[in-house]
């Protein structure tokens, strides 16, 4: 397989992947498909060699995620377009915890994405967020504890 | 999080972002510094024998020969491909691994290869790679220094000194372009609290260091930071964490060896360069340099160089609770080519030192 035919069979499985992350990191969507972008022009630029589809996908993460830390780090204020009016909830229970989550500091609505809706480990999310696995389990129950809060036990997270 | 994934799932790349996306174009590569050695860089090879952080001065005789002739194939080592990551999805970093894909040191077959002053290839191993925590927030603590400490600055050449001269400051931390300061603060009684050496360069402000060092204990900080990364180097835990922002990145490392403990953190604006330059920083400390010196008498002389506490004001040395002054021994070698060590201990008799 050629460059072309690997970058666009990247493309193809993990776009949707990593602009859900950024998304979630980001809570901007303007900015989520920025680092979408320079996500894939890293890759163009390392040319890894991956071993599987695990560390494929896991090598694209981890560079979405710190370009996105990149990101917030330089923001000057907090971002002004509301994400569910680009991409709307199916249904009003959705809806609510999703802006529950993206109220959440980036530190915890990383750790919760890429626990809850991705299915890593707390030691694969240290890894992928260049944390401490303690670090992001502080966060995911930081986060649990906002969230029950936030949607009074009225919706099963 | 049932609802929260049903959200997410129903968030796609637009048709506009996935023709963007296949339409990107790798970026213009800039050249490294040793692939215009081409094929000299391709032939190089080493020869071991100088210990685990020799320095291979390759200028003088043709690549792949030493001044006694051709390296034979029993102990030259011949380049090597960059390593192919194996393990799981998430297993521990290797070049080309994700965790910090900006951050690697120049290297051909496990050694930093670049030039020197004088138009030659200059070796070393590899540089320690070093795995950083990204700071977001910082918690500042309240730092109290103990009562009865007193700072006194330390000169240009007391600075030299410690850090035992120009071929260390250029070659193995490469600071010989930052303008150089330091001072100890010292207990009452002139044993030492805490070392720094700072350095400066440029004027933009964001070109600078430090070197905090103090004895049995990881020099006291203001700043805490939750996001570092324990990296285990050489036998000791080097925490490690840094921060980009949009003119400079810095890089800071702390750990403890050889009952001393040590805080480094480097800003510029260049971030590989440093995180290279932490990273010699730990190579030094962790693994000294051994200098190889042969003079017309043929008397070797191999030394293990590390800081060189004997230089700070001479006010004591740190007490580490043995009653022995620490200094770092030299090894020597004799006519016939038998070892000794010479170290300082003002408490113990010493045996008479050989003539050389």
């Amino acid at each position: 397989m050629n460059d072309t035919n690997r970058l666009e069979a990247l493309i193809d499985r993990y776009e949707n992947t990593l602009l859900r992350a950024a998304l979630a990191i980001l809570g901007d969507p303007y900015e989520a498909e920025d680092a979408v972008q320079d996500t894939y022009l890293c890759y163009l630029e390392k040319c890894p060699d991956f071993r599987d589809e695990g560390h494929e996908k896991a090598w694209l993460l981890t560079v979405c995620a710190n370009g996105c830390k990149s990101r917030l780090r330089q923001r000057k204020s907090r971002p002004t377009t509301e994400l569910l009016d680009i991409y709307p909830a199916p249904d009003r229970d959705s809806g609510e915890v999703a802006e529950a989550v993206l109220a959440l500091p980036a530190n915890q609505r990383a750790a919760v994405h890429l626990f809850y809706y991705e299915g890593y480990s707390t030691q694969e999310i240290a890894r992928i967020l260049g944390q401490r696995p303690g670090t992001v389990r502080s966060h995911l129950s930081r986060a649990r504890e906002t969230l029950r809060r936030e949607l009074k036990g009225e919706l099963e997270l | 999080m049932k609802k929260y994934n049903e959200y997410m799932d129903g968030v796609t790349v637009s048709d506009t972002l996935h023709e963007k996306l296949k339409h990107l174009e790798a970026p213009k590569k800039k050249p490294q510094t040793w692939k215009k050695y081409g094929a000299m860089a391709a032939a190089l090879v080493l020869v071991l024998g100088l210990g685990a952080w020799g320095v291979s001065r390759m200028s003088g005789p043709e690549l792949g020969q030493t001044a006694e002739g051709p390296v034979s194939s029993s102990n030259a080592i011949e380049i090597a491909p960059e390593p192919v990551p194996s393990g799981g999805p998430l297993t521990e970093p290797v070049p080309g691994d994700p965790v910090d894909p900006n951050a690697r040191p120049t290297t051909i077959g496990g050694y930093e290869v670049h030039s020197d002053a004088f138009g030659g290839i200059v070796s070393f191993h590899m540089l320690p790679y070093i795995e950083y925590g990204q700071v977001e927030e910082d918690t500042a603590a309240s730092l109290a220094l103990p009562l009865g400490v007193y700072r006194r600055e330390l000169t240009a050449e007391e600075v030299n000194a410690i850090l035992n001269g120009e071929n260390i400051i250029g070659t193995h931390l490469d600071w010989s372009q930052y303008d150089l300061g330091g001072y100890a603060l010292l207990h009452e009684d002139g044993t030492l609290f805490m070392l720094v050496i700072h350095g400066s360069k440029g004027n933009s402000g964001m070109e600078h260091f430090v070197l905090e060092v103090a004895p049995g204990h990881i020099p006291a900080t203001c700043m805490v930071y939750e996001e570092s990364v324990v990296n285990e180097i050489n036998g000791a835990e080097v925490t490690a964490d840094g921060h980009d922002g949009k003119l400079a990145s810095t890089r800071r490392v702390s750990f403890l060896y050889d009952e001393f403990g040590y805080r480094f953190e480097v800003t510029g604006a260049d971030k590989e360069d440093v995180e290279r330059k932490v990273s010699r920083l730990v190579r030094f400390i962790l693994g000294g340099v051994n200098e190889f010196v042969e003079n017309g008498d043929k008397d070797y002389r191999v030394t293990d160089i590390r800081l060189n506490f004997s230089a700070v004001p001479a006010v004591g040395m740190p007490d580490t609770g043995s009653g022995t002054v620490i200094v770092p021994p030299e090894t020597l070698y004799d006519e016939n080519g038998n070892a000794y060590t010479q170290g300082y201990d003002p408490s113990a008799s010493q045996p008479p030192v050989p003539e050389p």
